[in-house]
């Protein structure tokens, strides 16, 4: 009980209260635009933390980590240009909702009420159960992480508005890119034609960038050619979600939140797993899945606490086990280190005032994000009510500079000026977006274990079906890609029974 | 005006071209088992089987709705579509501009001319968004986050 209240006092400080408010409010920052990544920003003010006694600056650090995944989901909503890949989901019923159901200050308040509650329910889920969960996410070996993969590939079935088939093309091709550069099993190079810039493999940004943000401006010029476009006059009347929409949205908000956590706990996943599996279970269990992709706010919840809560989870084999699940954790374990707090089994034995002080610290950045994200709804929303003519070119600059920003390439921005020509093609062919993306964030993740997996087994393929975990994860996702085939067949027969 | 019918056939295509672009590719980067596991074109080849199939599959239902999809007409030529291709267009040379006349300049002379295509026809209030934008991604960018950006030829 010491440590805890020795961790108040020491987070309570003004100094560190301010470090943490700062952080966050950095974190949504850079959430926000498209190209600046959350490895970036911790990066950036990495060098901060040696100037500030204690564990203030690794309080800002979480804050930046905190706001920037929620972040993105401002302009992925009010934009469909997702600032993260982890909110690269929360495009499909944000942007719906909020520009053509003419409802931005709902689509933000559910987005904002999702990231709350996802963090913090994560973030107790640390607390309480860290040891246990991350004994379970290091039995997964390679069979588990592939049918995880597996099952996530397995959503492009009810992420495809139109036609589904069309959707697997998608996938398909995104699975493909990502096998573009060096195989990291043999070092052979694939699919590069010889040039040294695909053998490092295709960028991820680049073409998220290009499908949804490129292609919705040219879509958008359309519209204003055809004079189709709308007249933004788009007024808000609250901040907060309404007590309709959180009963709606709560069981969405409890499961994908337990999704997240766990997707996080999981070393190698992130958020864009975490947020796009969330999704899909979301749609999965509705009871009328209909209006998913038109502006369901059941939808915004499940990918926006599906990302957020993947924080929580990613703490835990961190602070646990000492293994970073990814990038961001990675430089946070740093910095930890760097200020002589060694994660591992023992930290919460050596070094209680200090884990105490990080539970703390990860609770109150979620609150200052809910409360920092309440509070700017309004201001927010006034982004929708520029006129397009104006909005439209900024866009495009915006995306150029996020594109080239991230790893200072220009191939990478002609690449996504290609995605978002291709987006457009795509588009008139009534070919879903997100399939592609899904394909190239899961595809290192499934090949890679795949190969793993039969190189474990000698090539035997009943090496997915012996682990029980792995069985399950197959079994569902079969489920999954078949749903549209008993989906409408169910409808029928529960049709009958009621009538 | 081409159907939705026609634009599925056309989508098969293309998808079956590629699918087996990447079939026979694979089967040169090798696709059986070995000491190491299975060769490097083994998890492509699946994937290139996989387009093939959804290719035939598209083929085969786009047969079975035939008269539906007919009826869907697929606007490629309109004016609204040639505005998107100028934009297009524009995006390109905006690019092509980065290597010669640097970021914010291209920017900038993107950004008048994209407003004025867009239809605002209003000089001052163009060049003016154009100036402050332009410089609060200067402060930001360059100035307090020291990301590098294209330089014009002659800074360099």
């Amino acid at each position: 009980m010491q440590a805890v209240i020795d961790a108040l006092l020491q987070v309570g400080t003004l100094e560190n209260l301010c470090l943490v408010i700062m952080g966050t409010a950095v974190g949504i920052f850079i959430g926000a635009m498209p190209g600046l990544s959350v490895n970036m920003g911790l990066a950036l003010l990495f060098p901060v933390t040696f100037s500030v006694g204690g564990l203030g600056g690794i309080i800002m650090l979480l804050g930046i980590y905190c706001g920037a995944i929620y972040g993105g989901s401002i302009t992925a909503i009010l934009l469909r240009t997702p600032g993260t890949p982890a909110s690269a989901a929360t495009t499909l019923d944000g942007y719906p909702m909020a520009i053509e159901n003419g409802q931005p200050g709902r689509a933000l308040s559910i987005s904002t009420t999702a990231s709350t509650f996802g963090g913090i329910f994560s973030i107790l889920c640390l607390i309480c159960f860290a040891p246990l969960l991350a004994q379970v996410a290091l039995t997964f070996s390679k069979p588990e992480y592939f049918a995880l993969a597996i099952f996530g590939i397995s959503m492009v079935t009810s992420v495809s508005a139109g036609s589904i088939l069309k959707g697997v093309i998608g996938c398909l091709v995104g699975l493909w890119i990502a096998t573009i550069g060096l195989d990291a099993m043999s070092g052979m190079e694939r699919f590069t034609l010889g040039t040294l810039y695909l053998s490092g493999g295709v960028s991820f940004m680049p073409i998220l960038i290009g499908l949804f943000a490129l292609t919705q401006v040219f879509v958008n010029v359309e519209d204003i050619k055809n004079g189709q476009a709308k007249i933004p006059d788009l007024k808000i009347d609250g901040v907060l979600p309404s007590a309709a929409d959180f009963k709606l949205t709560l069981p969405t908000l409890v499961r994908s939140s337990a999704i997240g956590t766990f997707i996080g706990c999981v070393p190698g996943t992130g958020g864009d797993i975490g947020s796009w599996i969330s999704y899909n279970q979301a749609k999965t269990w509705a009871r009328d899945s209909s209006n998913f992709g038109k502006g369901d706010p059941r939808g915004i919840a499940a990918s926006e606490s599906g990302n957020n809560a993947v924080v929580g989870g990613a703490f835990i084999p961190v602070l646990t086990l000492g293994i970073p699940g990814d990038g961001a954790t990675a430089i946070i374990l740093g910095a930890l280190m760097v200020h002589g707090i060694q994660p591992g089994p023992l930290l919460f034995i050596n070094n209680p005032v200090e884990i105490y002080t990080i539970f703390i610290g990860l609770l109150l950045a979620n609150a200052l994000m809910g409360l920092m994200g309440f509070s700017l709804i309004r201001v927010f929303t006034k982004v929708v009510n520029v006129p397009k003519k104006i909005l439209l070119p900024i866009i495009t600059v915006m995306a150029m500079l996020g594109t080239y920003s991230y790893s200072n390439s220009m191939p990478d921005v002609w690449i996504m000026i290609a995605a978002g020509v291709i987006g457009f093609i795509m588009h008139k062919c009534d070919m879903s977006v997100p399939g592609v993306i899904i394909g190239i964030i899961l595809g290192k993740l499934a090949e890679e274990n795949f190969t793993g997996s039969l190189m474990m087994s000698d090539g035997s393929m009943a090496v997915f079906a012996e682990n029980p975990i792995c069985a399950v994860l197959l079994v569902l996702s079969l489920v999954s890609l078949m749903s549209p085939t008993y989906k409408p067949l169910l409808r029928k027969i529960f049709a009958k029974n009621k009538d | 005006m081409p159907s939705m019918a026609v634009c599925n056939f056309l989508v098969a295509l293309a998808t079956a071209l590629v699918g087996g672009g990447i079939v026979i590719t694979s089967v040169g980067y090798g696709i059986g088992m070995s000491m190491f596991g299975p060769g490097s074109g083994f998890w492509p080849f699946i994937l290139g089987l996989g387009l093939l199939v959804i290719a035939a599959l598209i083929v085969f239902d786009t047969l079975k709705r035939y008269k539906e999809l007919s009826a869907q007409k697929v606007v490629f030529v309109s004016q609204g579509c040639f505005g998107s291709y100028r934009m297009m267009l524009l995006c390109f040379v905006y690019v092509a501009l980065f290597p010669l006349v640097g970021f914010y300049l291209a920017s900038g002379l993107f950004m008048i001319a994209a407003m004025y295509m867009l239809g605002l026809r209003k000089l001052p209030l163009i060049i003016g968004i154009t100036a402050v934008f332009l410089v609060c991604l200067f402060l930001l960018f360059s100035l307090a986050l020291h990301i590098q950006l294209p330089q014009p030829f002659f800074m360099e």
